[in-house]
C-alpha cells in the first residue's frame, strides 16, 4: 500500500527517468539519469542502442568492458576509412563499462574476459565487481568525455570529473591501483589530434569491429550496415584474426593500445613513433634511437631491435609498471603478459638488423 | 590548521551542504581540491594553490587556456609526487596562455612539469626538484615544454633530473633567463628548436651546463638561432647519470656548453669555469656513432660563434677516451677549452665555428673523421668572425 502510494507520488512527479538519453547539457550526477544504460535482472544492457565489441581492445588491468552506442533517432554514422573510427551523428553516446570477475576475499580475478554472446546479449553481472562507467557524448558542441564511478554496491555509478584511484589487488596477492580517469586524462587519449580540443572515440573503427565480435555472430560491421547504422558500401576489411599470434594481429594490438598518442597528430607525435595500424616497420621504431624517453629507454638502445625484443625499448616499457618508465602512460597498472608476449613474437620474427655500436 | 579546526570546518561545511538538501560530505583535502580547481577552471581565470605542503598519488593536469596556476612561492606550495602512482608526470599542462608561477613540483615519477604543443606559455619562480640527489632513479625532466610556440622560462630552480633540469625541445621563440640549474644530468637543453635567448642563468654541477642539440627522427628539426650568453657555467662536473639509451647518456662530464649539430649559435660573454672535459664542445651528431637515416637531418653544426667568455680552468680530466687519448699523445696537463670534432659537409669551404677572445685557453679542431689523426691545435679552423644574431622578442611577455 504504502510503495503503491510511493509509485503513485514517483509517477505524479515525472518520475527522475527522463524520456531519453540525455544528449546535450549539463552531464547528470547518476548514470541512470544518463538512461543508455539499464540494469534489470542480474545484467546491464542498452537502455538505448546496442551492444558492440572490438577484436582488438585496449588492455585495462584485466578489467572485462561492456560497449554500447547509442545513435540518434534516425542518425547513422559514416565511414571515413577502414583504418580511422567512424564519423557519429551528433547526439551519438557510447558507453564503456568496466569490471572485474570477483575472486576469493576481496580480490579481483586477471582473466580474459569472456565474449558476449550477441549484440542483443546483456552483461551478466553476477560475481562481478563494477568499476566505472566511461561515457562519450557528442553533443552539438563536439565530443564530450567523463566517466561515472560506480559505488560498492553496484547499483548507481555517479559522475567523477575528478577520477580516483582505487586499491585492488588481484588473487595472485598483487596490489595495485585502478585508475578511473579524471576528465583531463580522457582528453589525454581522445584529443587525437593534439592542440586541437577536440576529442574523439577511438576505437570503433571499421577494420577492429570487421571481425567476429561475437560468439555466435558474423563480421559486427556488416550487421551495422544492414541495420541502417552505418552509411557505406565501402569494404571493410578486418586488421587481424584475434588469438592468432600474427604479424598483424600485433599491429592491431599497437594501434588499439598506443596509437591515440603515438600517430602524426597524437600527444606522442614529439617522439616521433608511429604506431597506428598504416604506420611503416620505420615509423614503428625499427632502429629508432630514443629522444626523450628517459628512464624508459631501460639501457636500450632502440625501440625495436629485429630479433632481439629483449634489447628493444618497445616491450620493455609495455612489461614495466613503473609510472615514469611504462607505455601506455596511463591506463593501466598491470602488465598485460599476453600483449607482451604478442610484441615480443612480432619483433623475434622480425628480419634485419641494426648497428651494434653507440658509442661515443 | 589544528585538528579541531578543520573538524569543525568538516562539521559546518556537512550543516551547510545540508541544509542546501545535498548530501553531507566530508570536507576536501587541498590537494584534492586543486585537482577540481584545475579541472573546472575557467579560461583566462587564475587558480591558487595555497601555502603547503601537499602530496598526490596521480598527476595534475591543466587544459584550459589563459589559466594562471599561482601558488604562494617555489619553497611554500609544495606539490609532493613522492608517492605517485600513476601519470607519467607530476603536472601536464596541454593549453596555450598558460602562466605557472610559485610552487614546486617535487620528486615525480616521470617529468616533474610537462607542458604539451602550449603557445605564450610562461613559467615563473617555479621549482622542479628531486630531493634524494642526483640518481638515475630520478625523473627525465623537470621543466620540459614541447612543441611550444613562445615559452618564458624565468627565475626558476631546476635540480635533479637525469635527463635536463630545463627542456625546450621542437619549439619556437623562446626565453630561459635567470634560473638557478644544478645537479641534473643536462643543465639547460635546447633541443630542435627555433630563436632561443637563453641568459642569465647560474647552471653549476650538472654533467653538461647547457646544451643546444638537434637531433635526427624529430618531426620538428632544423633547430636554429639560439644565443646563449651572461651565464654563469661554472663546475659541471657531475658523472653522467642519465640512463643508457638516451642522447644525453653521451655527453662527457665536465662539459660547460656544449653544441651537437645546431646551426646560428652565438656563445658570448659567459663565464665559464672548471670543466674537466671541455668549456665549449662543438659536435656533430656522427661523432656518437649512432646510425643516421634521416633524409631531412643536417647533422652539420655551422655558424657557431664563440665570443668574448671568461673560461677559467678547463680540459684537465676529460670524460671521453679519445680526449683523454689526445691529451696524453700532445703531453698537454689540459687540453683546450674550446673543442670542435671537425666534421664538415664534404663541399664545405671555410670555417665553420668562429671562436676569439676567450682568453688563453686555446681551441682545437679534433679531425674526428680521420679517427683524431692530426689533432689542429693551431686556432686557424676558428679564425672568422660573425654577425650578432638578433635577440627574441615574445611580444610583450618578456
Amino acid at each position: 500500500m504504502r510503495t503503491a502510494w510511493l509509485l503513485a507520488l514517483f509517477v505524479l512527479l515525472g518520475g527522475c527517468g527522463p524520456s531519453g538519453p540525455v544528449r546535450e547539457g549539463p552531464w547528470p550526477e547518476r548514470l541512470s539519469e544518463l538512461a543508455v544504460l539499464a540494469q534489470e535482472g542480474g545484467a546491464l544492457a542498452p537502455r538505448a542502442g546496442y551492444a558492440y565489441t572490438l577484436a582488438h581492445p585496449l588492455f585495462s588491468d584485466y578489467a572485462w568492458k561492456y560497449r554500447t552506442i547509442s545513435l540518434p533517432k534516425g542518425g547513422a554514422a559514416s565511414m571515413v576509412s577502414n583504418d580511422e573510427t567512424l564519423a557519429f551523428p551528433v547526439g551519438t553516446i557510447i558507453t564503456k563499462t568496466f569490471a572485474f570477475p570477483q575472486g576469493a576475499s576481496d580480490a579481483v580475478r586477471t582473466v580474459a574476459a569472456e565474449p558476449l554472446a550477441s549484440p542483443g546479449a546483456p552483461f551478466a553481472l553476477a560475481g562481478m565487481r563494477l568499476m566505472e562507467t566511461r561515457v562519450l557524448r557528442h553533443t552539438s558542441a563536439g565530443w564530450e568525455a567523463v566517466s561515472y564511478q560506480w559505488n560498492e554496491a553496484g547499483t548507481e555509478a555517479f559522475h567523477a570529473p575528478a577520477g580516483a584511484l582505487v586499491p585492488l589487488t588481484t588473487e595472485g596477492g598483487e596490489r595495485f591501483p585502478y585508475l578511473i580517469p579524471d576528465k583531463n586524462q580522457c582528453a589525454g587519449c581522445h584529443e587525437t589530434a593534439m592542440g586541437t580540443k577536440i576529442l574523439k572515440p577511438i576505437g570503433p573503427k571499421p577494420g577492429n569491429l570487421a571481425a567476429h565480435g561475437f560468439a555466435d555472430e558474423g563480421s559486427q560491421f556488416e550487421a551495422w550496415r544492414d541495420a541502417g547504422w552505418v552509411a557505406s558500401a565501402a569494404p571493410v576489411t578486418p586488421w587481424a584474426v584475434p588469438g592468432t599470434g600474427s604479424v598483424a594481429e600485433a599491429h592491431a594490438y599497437l594501434d588499439a593500445n598506443c596509437a591515440h598518442c603515438h600517430s602524426d597528430t597524437g600527444a606522442a607525435d614529439t617522439a616521433g613513433l608511429d604506431l597506428r595500424i598504416t604506420a611503416s616497420e620505420l615509423g614503428r621504431g625499427r632502429c629508432k634511437t630514443p629522444v626523450a624517453a628517459g628512464r624508459g629507454s631501460g639501457g636500450r638502445a632502440y625501440d625495436v631491435w629485429p630479433g632481439r625484443p629483449e634489447a628493444s625499448i618497445l616491450p620493455f616499457r609495455l612489461g614495466h609498471q613503473d609510472p615514469g618508465i611504462m607505455m601506455p602512460e596511463l591506463g593501466r597498472s598491470l602488465v598485460h603478459e599476453e600483449g607482451v608476449a604478442l610484441v615480443k613474437a612480432w619483433i623475434t620474427a622480425m628480419d634485419g638488423d641494426c648497428a651494434a655500436s653507440l658509442s661515443l | 590548521m589544528k585538528a579541531a579546526q578543520r573538524w569543525l570546518m568538516g562539521v559546518l561545511g556537512a550543516a551547510l551542504l545540508s541544509a542546501c538538501g545535498g548530501a553531507p560530505e566530508p570536507a576536501k583535502d587541498p590537494a584534492q581540491a586543486l585537482r577540481e580547481a584545475l579541472l573546472s577552471a575557467e579560461p583566462g581565470s587564475t587558480v591558487t594553490i595555497p601555502e603547503g605542503h601537499f602530496t598526490f598519488d596521480r598527476s595534475l593536469s591543466l587544459g584550459v587556456n589563459g589559466v594562471t596556476l599561482r601558488g604562494a612561492g617555489q619553497n611554500k606550495s609544495i606539490l609532493d609526487f613522492a608517492g605517485q602512482l600513476a601519470g607519467a608526470e607530476g603536472l601536464l599542462v596541454a593549453a596555450e596562455n598558460v602562466t605557472l608561477e610559485g610552487f614546486a613540483v617535487l620528486d615525480a615519477k616521470g617529468d616533474a612539469i610537462k607542458m604539451n604543443q602550449c603557445k605564450n606559455l610562461v613559467v615563473r619562480g617555479v621549482r622542479t626538484e628531486w630531493t634524494g640527489g642526483p640518481k638515475s632513479t630520478n625523473g627525465a625532466y623537470g621543466l620540459y615544454p614541447v612543441q611550444c610556440d613562445g615559452v618564458l622560462i624565468e627565475d626558476s630552480i631546476a635540480v635533479g633530473a637525469s635527463d635536463a633540469g630545463i627542456y625546450v625541445g621542437q619549439s619556437t621563440n623562446i626565453i630561459v633567463r635567470r634560473n638557478q640549474v644544478a645537479f641534473n644530468v643536462a643543465g639547460i637543453e635546447i633541443e630542435n628548436s627555433t630563436q632561443a635567448d637563453v641568459y642569465e642563468n647560474n647552471v653549476v654541477d650538472n654533467t653538461g651546463g647547457i646544451l643546444v642539440f638537434d637531433l635526427p627522427d624529430l618531426p620538428v628539426q632544423g633547430g636554429r638561432q639560439t644565443r646563449v650568453f651572461h651565464n654563469i657555467v661554472a663546475h659541471n662536473n657531475t658523472a653522467n647519470f642519465a640512463p643508457e639509451g638516451n642522447i644525453v647518456g653521451t655527453v662527457p662530464a665536465g662539459s660547460g656548453i656544449m653544441v651537437n649539430s645546431n646551426d646560428d649559435i652565438e656563445i658570448f660573454e659567459n663565464t665559464i669555469s672548471d670543466h674537466q672535459t671541455a668549456a665549449v664542445l662543438v659536435v656533430s651528431y656522427l661523432i656518437t656513432g649512432r646510425p643516421l637515416d634521416d633524409p631531412n637531418y643536417d647533422p652539420f653544426p655551422e655558424q657557431i660563434s664563440i665570443h668574448h667568455n671568461t673560461i677559467e680552468k678547463s680540459g684537465y680530466d676529460p670524460d671521453s677516451e679519445p680526449l683523454m687519448a689526445l691529451k696524453a699523445a700532445a703531453q698537454l696537463p689540459a687540453l683546450p677549452a674550446i673543442i670542435w670534432d671537425g666534421f664538415v659537409r664534404p663541399e664545405q669551404e671555410g670555417p665553420v665555428v668562429c671562436a676569439h677572445d676567450n682568453g688563453e685557453l686555446g681551441t682545437v679542431a679534433l679531425d674526428a673523421p680521420n679517427g683524431f689523426a692530426a689533432p689542429d691545435f693551431s686556432g686557424a679552423a676558428f679564425a672568422c668572425t660573425r654577425e650578432a644574431l638578433p635577440p627574441v622578442a615574445l611580444g610583450g611577455a618578456e
